[in-house]
C-alpha cells in the first residue's frame, strides 16, 4: 500500500481538531468538505483516523473510503493548521493512489480520465479546438524564451482568461509562443491518485517545451503552475529544465512586463486567494501588488485571506463527484466577497473564476467576478 | 445497526445527520488519549436540545445506550462503548446572546470554544478563562461536562466557575435548566438562585447525568495589559515556595511551574517559573513587581520570557520550553497517558520528589520501552496546584503502548495516594484509580446518576459502571 509511507505521520496526529476551525471567530469552519457534510469522516482528522484503520486493518477500501477521501479539494487548510505540522494532502494523495489502484476511482472522476486520456482535457472538449480561442496563429508552435503554458480551463471554459494573458503579454512585447500541442499538465490524475499517467502527460508536456525552446514559461492557472512547480520535478525525478512563474510572478521579474502601466480603474476589488497559488506555493503579495498598481483601485480583503483564505469549494475536482458540495461552499465563500462591499472580485485561478461566477449567477449579485489577468487585460 | 432504528433516528434529527456507514462510525471512536474505544452503532447529530432530548427519550423506550461527543480533545478516554449511538453535538453551535451588560455568554453545548472567544474579542469581550483546557477547539458543552483546567487557573480559577447556568438533557430525556434560568420569567444571571447548586452536578460529570446543551458563561473585558516574566531556579524547591507567595499576594493571573522533562531551550536550573499577569496597564505592574521581587527573594533568575509571552498568546505548551512549535511537535508518533490532579501547594513538593523517584526506579523500563517525559509542570491554581505528570510512549509500538497504559496506572494510584493528588479531569483512563477511594462521595455519585438517568443510558461504563456501581 502507498499509505505505509506515510505511518509514521498518521500515527502522529493527536487528533486535536484544530483541523476543523478557523480562529478568526463565527466557528467557521476550515474544510469545505467538513462544512458539507458536518461527519469527521470527511474532516482532516477523520481522514487519518481513516488511513490509520486502513493500515491496522480495522477497515478495508472500499467505496464509502473513496466517498470521503476524493471529496478533498486539497485546499491545504488543514495542513497550515496542523498542530502536528503533518503533510496530510500526501496522506489523502496516497490514499487515493491506493484506491486508484483497485478500482475504486469514482465513477464521475472515471469519466473525468477517459476524457484526458481521448481528447487531453477534463472536459471533453475537441484537442484540435484547444488553440481556438487565440487571436492568431502567429505564436501557436512558434519558439520563443518565454511560453505560455494556457491550461485546459483557460482553453475551453474561461477563455477570458487565456486571451487576457495573451493581451498582457503582447502588450508588454514580450517575445513568446504557444505550445501547438499543449495538454493537460496532469493535475487531475495527481488529485485522482493516477500517477503513471501523470508522469506520462508531464514527460510529454516538457518534452514539448523544451523542444519549443523556452527558458520562462508562464502560467494563469495555479493548479498547472503547481503542477509544473512541485509535483513534476517529483515525478520525473529531475529539475525542470526551465523557469515556471504565475502571470502575476512574471510581472514583478520580467523587466517587460513589470514596465507595464495599467490604466485607471476606480473599482472596489476583493482578491480570493486561490488554494493551490497561496497556500500551496505560497503566492499572497503579487497578485495584491498588481490590484495596488492600478490608479484609483481599491483592495478590500475579506475576512478569511491569506493563508486563512476559504476554499472556493472546487479544488481537487471535487465538483465532478460532489456538486452540491462544491456549489455550497463557493456560494459561501461568495457571500464573503458580497459583504466586503466591493464591486469586484478577483481570483487568479480559473476553477475558482468559475465556481464565483455560478455562485453570482444564482445569487443574481452586482459584484462582478474576474480572473486578475482578465481585468489587467481590460486595463492594459 | 438495523434500518428501523436508522429510521427512527432519521425521523427525530432528518436522514442527513444519522449515518451508520462504519467510515463515519470509526471516526468518532478515539479521541487525543492513548485509550483504544468502541465503535458506535451510529452517529447521529441533533440541531436543538428537543432533538437531544428525543434521542434519549428514543433510547430510554428502547433500550438502547448513547454516547456523548463535543470535540472529542479529551486526553484522558471519553471511553465510547462499542455499539452505542453516539450524540455528536458540533451542529449545536449557536451563539444565542451575547450580553455586555450582563457579563455573559448564552451558547449552545457544540459551540466552538476559540470560535466563540474571537467573536467576543472583537467586542473587546473574553470568555471569563481562555483557552478551554489548553485544547481550544473543544465546544464549550464538552469543556464544561469535563470542567477542564484552564489557563489562567492561578487567578481566574476552574473552566466550571463562571458558569451561570446550564441547560441539560438529563438520562429521562427532561430538560432542566439551572440557577436563575429555572425560573423562566427570570435571565440566567445567577448561578447561585433557585436553590442549590445544580449546575455544580453536571460540571465535571463527563455527561453521565445529563446531556449539556446550553451554556450560559460568563465573560470579561479583555485586560488592558499582559506582562510576562520567566525564572529559572536552581532548587525546585524555591520555585514552589516563590508561586506560593505570589499565590498569596494574588500578584499572578497565571503560574506555570516547571520540574521535570525537557529544560527550556537555552536556560539551566532545577525549577522554573513562568509568570503572566493581565490587569490594566497600572495595576498590572504594580503586581508583577511584586511577583518579580518575591522570585528573587527565593533565589529566582529572571530569564527571557519570549517564550512565556508565546504560550499565552498562542497556546502552545512548546513555547514553555523556549521551543516553537514546528521543531516541537512535527514527526512525534508519540501519545501521553498523563496523569494530572490537585495538590496544595506546599504539598507539591513531595509529589515532585515521588514522581523523580518513581522514575529513577523505572530508568532500565523507560529504555526498553523509549518512554519520554514530556513535562511535570504544574498550573497553580488560588490555592495549590494543577500537576501534570505528562510521560510519552511510541504509538507505533504495541510494547510501548502497552507499558505506557501501565505506567498510568501505576503513577495513578500512586499519585492518587502517597502523593496526596486528587484527579480534575477523570475519563476513563482515569476514573478506575480514583473513583474506588472516594469513599460515601462515590456512593453519592452513584446515587445522582440513577436520578438522573434510571436507565443508565448515558455514556455507559463511563465514570460508573453499567450496575450502577464504581469500577
Amino acid at each position: 500500500m502507498n499509505l505505509e509511507q506515510y505511518k509514521s505521520q498518521i500515527y502522529s496526529c493527536l487528533r486535536c481538531g484544530f483541523c476543523f476551525d478557523h480562529e478568526e471567530g463565527s466557528q467557521q469552519k476550515i474544510c469545505p468538505p467538513y462544512n458539507t457534510y458536518g461527519l469527521e469522516s470527511y474532516g482532516a482528522r477523520g481522514k487519518v483516523l481513516i488511513a490509520r484503520a486502513v493500515l491496522d486493518g480495522v477497515i478495508e477500501y472500499g467505496p464509502d473510503v473513496a466517498d470521503c477521501i476524493y471529496a478533498c479539494t486539497e485546499c491545504d487548510a488543514c495542513v497550515e493548521q496542523c498542530f502536528k505540522y503533518l503533510d496530510l494532502t500526501a496522506i489523502y494523495r496516497a490514499m487515493k493512489q491506493d484506491l486508484a489502484d483497485r478500482d475504486l476511482l469514482p465513477s464521475e472522476l472515471t469519466a473525468v480520465n477517459d476524457a484526458l486520456e481521448a481528447e487531453g482535457n477534463p472536459y471533453r472538449r475537441p484537442r484540435d479546438k484547444r488553440l481556438s480561442w487565440a487571436p492568431g496563429t502567429e505564436r501557436v508552435g512558434k519558439s520563443a524564451d518565454v511560453l505560455l503554458f494556457v491550461g485546459c480551463t483557460p482553453a475551453y471554459l474561461r477563455r477570458g482568461i487565456a486571451q487576457g494573458a495573451y493581451r498582457i503579454l503582447d502588450a508588454a512585447g514580450v517575445d513568446f509562443g504557444l505550445l501547438a500541442d499543449e495538454e493537460c499538465c496532469g493535475h487531475p490524475y495527481l488529485a485522482f491518485g493516477l500517477l503513471d499517467q501523470a508522469r506520462a502527460v508531464a514527460r510529454r508536456n516538457v518534452e514539448r517545451i523544451v523542444s519549443a525552446g523556452a527558458e520562462t514559461v508562464l502560467f494563469s492557472c495555479p493548479g498547472c503552475l503547481r503542477t509544473f512547480r512541485e509535483e513534476i520535478p517529483h515525478l520525473l525525478g529531475e529539475p525542470l529544465p526551465f523557469e515556471v512563474l504565475h502571470v502575476s510572478e512574471a510581472c514583478e521579474q520580467m523587466p517587460e512586463l513589470a514596465r507595464l502601466r495599467w490604466g485607471k480603474s476606480s473599482r472596489v476589488a476583493t482578491y480570493h486567494d486561490p488554494c493551490n497559488l497561496g497556500r500551496g506555493l505560497g503566492i499572497y503579495e503579487p497578485p495584491r501588488e498588481l490590484i495596488r498598481s492600478v490608479p484609483s483601485a481599491r483592495l478590500t480583503e475579506m475576512p478569511r485571506t491569506r493563508d486563512r483564505s476559504y476554499c472556493c469549494g472546487n479544488g481537487g475536482f471535487t465538483r465532478f463527484p460532489h456538486e452540491s458540495m462544491a456549489i455550497e461552499n463557493e456560494t459561501d465563500r461568495f457571500a464573503e466577497a458580497v459583504q466586503t462591499g466591493a464591486d469586484l472580485l478577483i481570483t487568479s485561478c480559473p476553477a475558482c473564476d468559475t465556481a464565483f461566477l455560478d455562485a453570482r449567477r444564482r445569487a443574481q449579485a452586482d459584484i462582478e467576478v474576474l480572473d486578475l489577468v482578465e481585468w489587467l487585460a481590460q486595463l492594459v | 445497526m438495523s434500518e428501523q432504528l436508522k429510521v427512527a433516528l432519521a425521523a427525530i434529527v432528518g436522514e442527513e445527520n444519522v449515518s451508520d456507514r462504519q467510515v463515519d462510525r470509526l471516526c468518532y471512536s478515539r479521541d487525543c488519549g492513548p485509550d483504544p474505544a468502541g465503535i458506535p452503532a451510529a452517529v447521529v447529530r441533533p440541531a436543538s436540545t428537543d432533538e437531544v432530548a428525543a434521542i434519549v427519550q428514543w433510547a430510554n423506550e428502547h433500550g438502547h445506550t448513547v454516547f456523548t461527543r463535543g470535540r472529542g480533545t479529551t486526553f484522558l478516554g471519553s471511553g465510547v462503548r462499542e455499539g452505542v449511538v453516539l450524540i455528536d453535538m458540533t451542529r449545536m453551535n449557536r451563539i444565542f446572546r451575547i450580553d455586555v451588560d450582563a457579563g455573559y455568554v448564552d451558547v449552545e453545548g457544540g459551540a466552538i470554544w476559540h470560535g466563540v472567544d474571537a467573536d467576543l474579542r472583537r467586542l473587546g469581550w473574553e470568555l471569563a478563562v481562555p483557552g478551554g483546557g489548553g485544547l481550544f477547539s473543544c465546544t464549550i458543552g464538552g469543556t464544561v461536562a469535563v470542567n477542564a483546567i484552564p489557563h489562567g487557573a492561578t487567578e481566574y480559577g476552574m473552566t466550571g466557575d463562571h458558569v451561570l447556568s446550564l441547560e441539560v438533557v438529563t438520562g429521562a430525556g427532561e430538560i432542566l435548566r439551572t440557577g436563575s434560568a429555572a425560573n423562566p420569567n427570570s435571565e440566567p444571571i445567577e448561578r447561585g438562585a433557585n436553590g442549590p447548586d445544580l449546575a455544580g452536578l453536571f460540571i465535571g460529570s463527563y455527561g453521565v447525568l445529563g446531556i449539556i446543551t446550553r451554556v450560559v458563561y460568563r465573560i470579561r473585558r479583555v485586560p488592558e495589559s499582559e506582562l510576562y516574566r520567566f525564572y529559572a531556579f536552581d532548587d525546585y524547591r524555591c520555585s514552589i515556595d516563590a508561586a506560593a507567595g505570589i499565590q498569596g499576594r494574588g500578584a499572578a493571573t497565571f503560574i506555570v511551574g516547571m520540574y521535570g522533562g525537557p529544560k527550556p531551550a537555552g536556560e539551566e536550573g532545577d525549577g522554573f517559573l513562568h509568570l503572566i499577569v493581565r490587569d490594566r496597564s497600572g495595576t498590572a505592574a504594580v503586581r508583577m513587581r511584586e511577583a518579580e521581587a518575591i522570585c528573587e527573594s527565593h533565589r529566582g533568575r529572571p530569564c527571557s520570557a519570549h517564550g512565556t509571552q508565546h504560550y499565552w498568546e498562542e497556546h502552545m505548551y512548546s513555547w514553555l520550553r523556549n521551543t516553537p512549535p514546528g521543531p516541537y511537535y512535527s514527526d512525534r508518533p508519540f501519545f501521553c497517558p498523563e496523569v494530572a490532579g490537585f495538590v496544595s501547594t506546599q504539598g507539591l513538593k513531595a509529589a515532585v520528589d515521588l514522581f523523580r523517584t518513581m522514575k529513577k526506579e523505572r530508568e532500565e523500563e523507560f529504555a526498553k520501552f523509549g518512554i519520554r517525559v514530556k513535562g511535570l509542570d504544574a498550573y497553580y491554581s488560588r490555592n495549590g496546584a494543577y500537576l501534570w505528570i505528562d510521560t510519552l510512549y511510541d504509538e507505533r509500538r504495541d510494547d510501548a503502548w502497552a507499558y505506557g497504559m501501565q505506567l498510568r496506572s501505576e503513577l495513578a494510584e500512586r499519585m492518587f495516594t502517597d502523593g496526596r493528588m486528587s484527579p480534575g479531569g477523570l475519563g476513563a483512563g482515569i476514573a478506575p484509580h480514583i473513583m474506588p477511594k472516594l469513599g460515601t462521595a462515590r456512593d453519592a455519585f452513584s446515587a445522582l446518576k440513577k436520578t438522573f438517568d434510571p436507565k443508565g443510558v448515558l455514556n455507559p461504563g463511563l465514570l460508573i459502571d453499567d450496575k450502577g456501581m464504581n469500577r
